[in-house]
């Protein structure tokens, strides 16, 4: 498909949408009210709250920064007790979703196994499909339904689309590394898994560990917006000062976002120059 | 003359070792471990028994509504009680989940081609691209890094706050239509493809863009001429992955907003339709599943013609 | 199959890719503890015949019996064991790049470890293992790039880690394509006694493919010529005449007069 088509076809597809939606241009102009709301809501980027904005607070309340740090490292405590699950849940799915432990030599193993290796590549790659395909807020929505959220629902809700996607990123870093140290092992008698882990892995594992902290970055993100459900995250005091129209402290919970988002971007950078180094 | 065993010791001293990303591991490690038994996930109120009543509960109640009249599984019933679903509402609010992807991702697109080369380290400095025998003065390098840092930092901002917070906040201001989630999505990806454009224009090969500046193009024309055609093949690889982010988000963002998959799903648990709810959450992981098809499809295309 | 010891025969081996003949053998014959040079032009069927050697490449026709037992025949555990037997040096090395020199070299076991074993020997050798590396990578000289990672290695160093993973492994029969072919030519007659010298030693089958026919009479016992897949020539190293290795290597002419290789 030559890539002027592409464009093309792109640049079409975003007009047909914009008219389906019956969006008009002239409706992104704020009216006086919304715009009076738009500044109060600009202005305090440039004076975030560094106390409560409430004209009265309980007098066990703790100061409104120590309220924000604790909701940023609950924020993390959650993305991280995700990823955790995620990555377990991503390397076994990846390693069963992964053709290059057992395509090479399939006529010379038992028929057993050559029935059975498709399937269970095929069956991991649909189990996968269907757990990224469903957002982990729609996970949690359904966990919220179904048995009440709890904080250990919120987790897996976003464990679960997480380690989809790790598995099958995991899978095709693995399926497309190069695998001449994997033949070598192999024609020396090892086993697939020794193969797998030995000869795959560590050809595929610098992409792999760069590609698991873009992902923990996104779970921060994920983290605090589960919070809008219940979990004492940052969404959740987001939400609860924007519906009392508290700007300023509405920006302290988002630059303490920003905060944890550059923190990760900077570790990431700094492990991906040392990796390839 | 060392024993071997000296002679090991002493290498295993001197090896190459990667510090960072060992103390790196154990943090993660670490965190991990706070994570779980840090007391913050109130692991002991779990309670089994009562979530595993629930779930049971509930799988009774997410079958069709009719099904659950008639007490037995018929497909014809079941497949009756979709199509009845789909003619309602399902099949406009489908599409219009999935204009709100595309629309999106293009606007996106564009504000992202715009800010890309802003936030280019070799096209915003005068002599990024060129071996100028005359280094600019203190004050323009000062004004360009102070340029290259509020694009990137602008870019970060809108990468780092979540599409969902986004379009929550947007909503006070636009309102109850469409525009939230299509700009809420369209800010957030566009501080992603932005960065992602001034990484790729950052790594081009310089050869072609600087025999243009030698000529004497000014910079926008070398960013027409050379530097556009070898960025775009990269750039339109993001377009894509970042489309199949969009589909996804499209449905959730539904919920705070009109007449989308997203909507119907937050209508029908209000209502406590959980079985309406559990189709429409099947119907968005069917889009999911469509685009993510179209898109590997679209993209190996483009890798077969290259 | 008696551990330890292994004849080959084989019989009408025909290798075939599509519609190009790799490999047609007539009849060849392996005894243990034989120290072989396989010597051609490229493209001869070199690898080929080594890789049918190591059974790593099945025959399209013709078998290959491994004392008396037909490969096809081998059960998977043999099968396994067999390939843990019989070490494989290859031509472009296949070592893992961003993994340690020992830890490519403990790699070349895992055909006699189970999983667990091998995931401890790997990741937390024992002082024993790291030890009996260390003196493998001695004999072959690069005993001082063992914590090194294996992609900061010249080329001709990463041969050699090569063949210490080959020998690690404890194999019966040594199997080496080219293994000189990254080795400056003052170090290829130092590299291959080095081959001949340790088989000879611990009474190895040896078969390595090389170009230098000077090197093979010289350190070989028998010499097998191959030209498009088949033997031209299988002497043992003074009875090798110069007119044989000529034909061997000669330029042949089409039926036009073009020159072709």
């Amino acid at each position: 498909m030559k890539r002027r088509f592409v464009i093309a076809a792109i640049a079409v597809a975003g007009l047909v949408s914009f008219e389906a939606l019956g969006l008009r241009p002239s409706e992104v102009v704020p009216t006086r009210a919304e715009l009076g709301t738009l500044s109060s809501f600009l202005l305090g980027a440039f004076s975030p709250a560094l106390t409560y904005e409430a004209a009265y607070v309980g007098a066990d309340a703790p100061p409104l920064l120590l309220k924000v740090a604790d909701a940023a490292r609950r924020t993390v405590v959650f993305a991280a007790a995700a990823m955790s699950l995620a990555i377990v849940g991503g390397v076994v799915l990846g390693f069963l979703a992964s053709t290059a432990w057992w395509r090479h030599d399939l006529r010379s193993r038992g028929p057993i196994a050559r029935i059975a290796f498709p399937l269970i590549y095929v069956g991991t790659r649909t189990l996968i499909a269907l757990m990224r395909s469903v957002h982990e807020l729609l996970w949690a929505l359904i966990f919220l339904v179904a048995i009440g959220l709890t904080d250990i629902g919120a987790v897996v809700a976003i464990a679960l689309p997480y380690a989809g996607t790790l598995a099958k990123v995991f899978s095709e870093l693995i399926d497309e590394a190069a695998d001449d140290a994997a033949t070598a092992l192999g024609g020396a008698g090892a086993l697939p898994a020794q193969v797998f882990a030995f000869g795959l892995v560590p050809r595929a594992l610098p992409d792999m560990g760069a590609y698991t902290l873009y992902r923990f970055e996104c779970a921060l993100r994920s983290s605090a917006v589960v919070g809008f459900f219940g979990p004492e995250t940052l969404g959740k005091f987001i939400r609860l000062s924007w519906d009392e129209n508290h700007y300023a402290e509405v920006w302290t919970y988002l630059y303490a976002l920003l905060v944890l988002i550059v923190i990760v971007e900077w570790w990431s950078g700094a492990l991906r120059s040392r990796f390839a180094a | 003359m060392r024993t071997s065993a000296e002679e090991i010791a002493a290498l295993k001293r001197s090896r190459p070792r990667n510090r960072f990303v060992s103390v790196s591991l154990v943090v993660f490690t670490l965190l991990a471990v706070y994570a779980w038994f840090g007391g913050d996930l109130h692991l002991a109120e779990f309670d089994l028994d009562r979530r595993l009543a629930n779930a049971a509960r509930f799988g009774e109640a997410i079958r069709p509504y009719p099904i659950q009249e008639l007490g037995v599984w018929d497909w014809a019933t079941a497949v009756a009680w979709m199509g009845d679903l789909l003619a309602g509402d399902g099949w406009q609010a489908l599409q219009r989940t999935l204009a709100i992807s595309i629309a999106a991702i293009v606007l996106a697109a564009v504000i992202g081609a715009i800010a890309a080369p802003l936030g280019a380290r070799n096209i915003v400095r005068r002599d990024g691209l060129i071996n100028s025998p005359r280094r600019p003065s203190r004050r323009v390098r000062i004004a360009e890094t102070a340029w290259l840092t509020a694009i990137r930092g602008l870019l970060i901002f809108l990468r780092a706050i979540p599409e969902y917070i986004w379009a929550f906040l947007l909503i006070k201001i636009f309102g109850f239509t469409s525009w939230p989630a299509v700009l809420a999505l369209a800010l957030h990806n566009a501080g992603i493809l932005g960065k992602l454009g001034s990484e790729t224009i950052e790594d081009i090969e310089p050869a072609r863009a600087e025999a243009l500046r030698a000529l004497g193009a000014t910079r926008v024309h070398t960013l027409i001429g050379a530097v556009t055609p070898e960025v775009l093949p990269r750039f339109l690889l993001y377009f894509f992955y970042r489309w199949e982010t969009c589909v996804r988000e499209a449905t959730v963002l539904g919920m705070l907003g009109v007449m989308s998959l997203g909507s119907l799903i937050r209508d029908a648990r209000a209502a406590n339709f959980y079985d309406e709810m559990i189709f429409y959450v099947l119907l968005g992981s069917l889009l999911v599943l469509a685009g993510d098809l179209l898109s590997a499809g679209v993209r190996a295309s483009m890798r077969k013609a290259a | 199959m008696p551990l330890g010891h292994y004849d080959y025969r084989l019989r009408d081996v025909r290798v075939d890719y599509g519609r190009t003949t790799a490999l047609a053998l007539g009849e060849l014959d392996l005894v243990h503890g034989e120290a072989v040079a396989v010597v051609g032009p490229s493209g001869a069927g070199k690898t080929t015949l080594l890789r049918v050697l190591g059974l790593a490449q099945t025959p399209s026709t013709g078998t290959v019996t491994i004392n008396d037992r037909p490969a096809g025949a081998l059960t998977n555990p043999e099968l396994r064991r067999a390939r843990a037997d019989i070490g494989f040096v290859h031509q472009d090395f296949r070592l893992v790049p961003n993994l340690r020199v020992l830890q490519n070299v403990l790699c070349g076991r895992l055909g006699r470890m189970s999983l667990l074993a091998s995931l401890r020997a790997l990741l937390a050798p024992s002082k024993r293992d790291v030890g009996a590396v260390y003196n493998i990578l001695e004999r072959v000289g690069i005993e001082e790039k063992l914590y090194q990672r294996t992609d900061t290695l010249s080329g001709g160093q990463q041969q050699r880690a090569a063949i210490a993973r080959a020998l690690y492994q404890q194999p019966r029969v040594l199997l080496a394509d080219e293994p000189i072919s990254n080795v400056d030519p003052a170090r290829a007659d130092e590299t291959v006694r080095l081959l001949v010298d340790i088989c000879r030693g611990a009474r190895l089958t040896l078969c390595a493919s090389m170009h230098n026919i000077d090197l093979a009479r010289a350190l070989f016992d028998r010499i097998i010529g191959l030209r498009e897949g088949r033997i031209v020539f299988d002497r043992t190293a003074d009875t090798l005449t110069e007119t044989e290795v000529a034909e061997l290597y000669r330029l042949s002419e089409s039926a036009d007069g073009r020159e072709s290789r």
